[in-house]
């Protein structure tokens, strides 16, 4: 029963945390703008004699905010649901070459000289840029998991699968800066910039594509808890307990790759979140068990991604190097702290 | 550190290819022209002569100088790259005994000057050959896809220019053994020349982008004489050019404050905005063309990166949007970035584009002639902002964004 109290006092806490960061992000950014004008604007008050101030929170910051928040959960569960399928604590979107696969697909849509390209760039189809870009995107990470996956099915060591992602990884990314090395140098300054990750990318306009698919590969995660708990004891026991591995195996991946596709494509590889998150919530509950780990995850990865993205407009350094200076000793201290090992039941 | 060997072959290298340059640079002029016109090598030295009858004058360029000395000049650009530090370059005339140089000069590349052959890695160096007539004397350049002058591209299409990087990787060997006279490369990217260097050639920077003002920019034309022995023409074309600005600049002095337009510039990518900086040409060209630049206050120079945010909240009420990207109408604006239309100049319809003039290719014009024109880019900007000041003028390069 200690655990379950232990379980709801962090959730509470994270959930408390949580809106703190999103306030925090809402208020703080490159250009001051008072608290009490923040929450005037908030309320409906407009910015007064300022009106470039609800502007700027109503254009920049609430759909940066708020992409943050979705970005880190939705990275955070992929990474969750990756480690529990491979049973293996590195993995991650990045690890298994989701992320580079989702890269090589969104340079074959941006910087290929073709069709594709003039519908995003110069065109007057207007959102339908943004649907070829995150379509390369998921159809890059799909392929990426793809391969990965049909491997798993004939190699049984767990270490040989996560070799092989990598591979892939590898792959891709030498196929991305083949294209890069072609590219036109307008096109590549995009590029560059969509390498360093960022949550400020994403417009008010957008928001209906990017907010229903994040929502969709999240509630399939909601939705397997109990198959994920399952697997976590081993292919051969979720078989034994009457559970269809290949298709939770499938239904797992294809959240996995919904999720970290269209980050990747909305936000750029936004790096180290989804390995980390779900240790540190690991570590904070003490449990393995997805039923908690689930909306911890969700949690944890939005506090995150909003910090990072506070301290990353406020000193314009790129949002990567932000996710991983703050994560990284936050996940050892969790780590060290739990000595039990990563995956306790 | 290098072993002392290996630093005694490069420098017999270094002398052996200088030598060899020389002789070939020597046996391209005719006997018989004069030793102090810079265009023929000295036959028979005299230590008395100043073998450069026109010299180059720096005045509004503020990260060159230039100091002639009988039978060579010392170049200097002080700041070659953003962190860069200063930069000598000995120009020897060609048959000339190699001075004895000290201190600063003691390690600066030594050039045989006028110089036979070039290699550059920028398309904005390409114009200034054209101005100085001299496009013959370049073999290679980084890649040929970013070239946009013509009579360079002709030069390409016969096959007589080299491309030694044309996927972002330099090709040493192939730089070396073309032994160009110079290399010319546009600064903040020396690191990258470093083994290059070491082989001999004479890796020199223009970082003409990094000037204060558009005047001080087109002088960079004078730089790449300094080179070609053609201080004077370089001098003509560029007063000729200085006293249009002047003139042009002279409309606009008296137009008080609230009279000026506030104008903005550049393009938003992920969130961020890229823009001149307020220390940049392009600053300077719009308070000559009597705007207000939105963030001259700022210090930098060239281009920089400011958060959308605060972008918006210098320029959300501006009057003016001038460069950016290829944007075929307002309405494509919109549909790559849907936050422009927080900026009065999209409600307004007062953006402005340097794309009247582009090539079959999709190359700017302006982008090559820009550089040596500013006084045709000033002309455009006062039309844009003060019609009534430039009615002779007709628009060169800039062009109202359309609606649709």
């Amino acid at each position: 029963m200690a655990s379950h109290h232990r379980e709801s006092a962090v959730l509470a806490a994270l959930v408390v945390a949580l809106i703190v960061a999103f306030l925090l992000s809402l208020a703080l950014g490159s250009v001051w703008i008072p608290f009490e004008r923040v929450g005037a604007i908030l309320i409906g008050n407009g910015g007064g004699s300022n009106p470039e101030y609800s502007l700027i929170i109503q254009t920049v910051r609430l759909p940066r905010a708020l992409t943050a928040l979705l970005a880190g959960a939705a990275l955070g569960i992929a990474g969750l649901q990756m480690q529990t399928l491979f049973r293996n604590p590195l993995a991650d979107p990045f690890a298994l070459g989701i992320a580079s696969g989702a890269s090589l697909g969104v340079a074959l849509v941006v910087l290929t000289s073709g069709a594709a390209a003039a519908t995003i760039f110069g065109s007057n189809l207007g959102m339908a840029g943004d649907v070829w870009v995150t379509a390369g995107s998921i159809a890059g990470a799909a392929a990426a998991l793809s391969v990965v996956l049909a491997l798993s099915t004939r190699v049984e060591s767990p270490a040989t699968v996560l070799i092989v992602g990598l591979m892939f990884g590898y792959a891709a990314q030498a196929f991305t800066t083949v294209i890069v090395a072609g590219a036109e140098p307008a096109k590549l300054q995009d590029w560059v910039r969509w390498g360093f990750g960022s949550f400020g990318g994403v417009t008010r306009e957008q928001l209906p594509i990017f907010v229903p698919l994040i929502l969709a590969g999240l509630a399939i995660a909601a939705a397997t808890t109990k198959q994920l708990n399952a697997l976590l004891l081993g292919e051969s026991y979720a078989g034994s307990m009457g559970l269809n591995v290949r298709r939770i195996r499938f239904v797992t991946m294809a959240g996995a790759s919904i999720l970290g596709g269209v980050v990747t494509a909305f936000c750029g590889p936004v790096a180290f979140l989804g390995v980390a998150v779900p240790h540190m919530c690991r570590g904070l509950l003490g449990t393995s068990d997805h039923r908690a780990l689930v909306p911890a995850t969700v949690l944890m990865g939005g506090i995150v991604a909003l910090l990072a993205q506070v301290v990353s407009s406020s000193r314009s350094l790129p949002l990567n190097a932000i996710t991983s200076l703050i994560g990284a000793p936050f996940l050892v201290i969790v780590l060290m702290r739990n000595r039990r090992g990563v995956f306790t039941a | 550190m290098e072993p002392p060997n290996r630093r005694a072959i490069f420098r017999a290298i270094a002398i052996a290819s200088v030598s060899l340059i020389l002789t070939l640079g020597c046996t391209r002029f005719p006997e018989g022209s004069s030793a102090t016109d810079g265009r023929s090598c000295i036959e028979k030295f005299d230590p008395a002569t100043d073998y450069f009858a026109e010299k180059a004058k720096f005045e509004f360029a503020e990260n060159i100088s230039v100091e002639y000395r009988k039978s060579y000049k010392v170049v200097t650009v002080r700041r070659p790259s953003e962190n860069g530090s200063l930069e000598h370059y000995v120009l020897l005339q060609c048959g000339a005994p190699r001075p004895v140089l000290t201190g600063d000069l003691a390690n600066a590349p030594i050039v045989s000057v006028p110089i036979t052959s070039m290699f550059s890695d920028s398309a904005t160096h390409m114009p200034l050959l054209v101005e100085l007539g001299h496009v013959d004397v370049l073999t290679g350049i980084n890649a040929a896809r970013y070239v946009t002058t013509e009579p360079v591209l002709d030069r390409i299409r016969q096959g007589k220019v080299v491309e030694y990087a044309p996927n972002y990787v330099i090709n040493p060997e192939l730089v070396i053994s073309k032994a160009p006279s110079i290399l010319m490369v546009g600064g903040g990217t020396l690191d990258e020349y470093k083994t290059i260097r070491k082989a001999g050639i004479a890796i020199v920077v223009n970082p003409e982008w990094e000037e204060g003002t558009a005047l001080g920019r087109a002088e960079w034309l004078k730089y790449m004489a300094l080179f070609l022995n053609e201080e004077g023409k370089a001098q003509r074309s560029f007063d000729v050019i200085r006293d249009r600005y002047t003139a042009l600049r002279a409309r606009t002095r008296s137009i008080p404050e609230r009279d000026r337009p506030r104008v903005m510039t550049g393009v938003a990518s992920r969130g961020m905005f890229e823009v001149s900086a307020g220390a940049s040409y392009v600053s300077r060209l719009i308070a000559d063309a009597g705007g207000t630049y939105i963030w001259s206050d700022n210090t930098s120079k060239g281009v920089m990166t400011v958060d959308l945010e605060a972008q918006i909240a210098r320029a959300s009420s501006a009057d003016f949007w001038i460069n950016g990207r290829e944007w075929k109408s307002l309405k494509a604006m919109l549909a790559e970035e849907p936050r422009y239309r927080e900026f009065k100049p999209v409600r307004q319809g007062s953006v402005w584009l340097y794309d009247r003039l582009v090539n079959a290719e999709g190359a700017y014009d302006y982008w090559s002639r820009g550089v040596t024109r500013p006084d045709l880019i000033l002309a455009d900007l006062i039309k844009i902002f003060h019609p009534e000041l430039a009615t002779e003028h007709e628009f060169v390069w800039y062009k109202q964004v359309p609606a649709e």
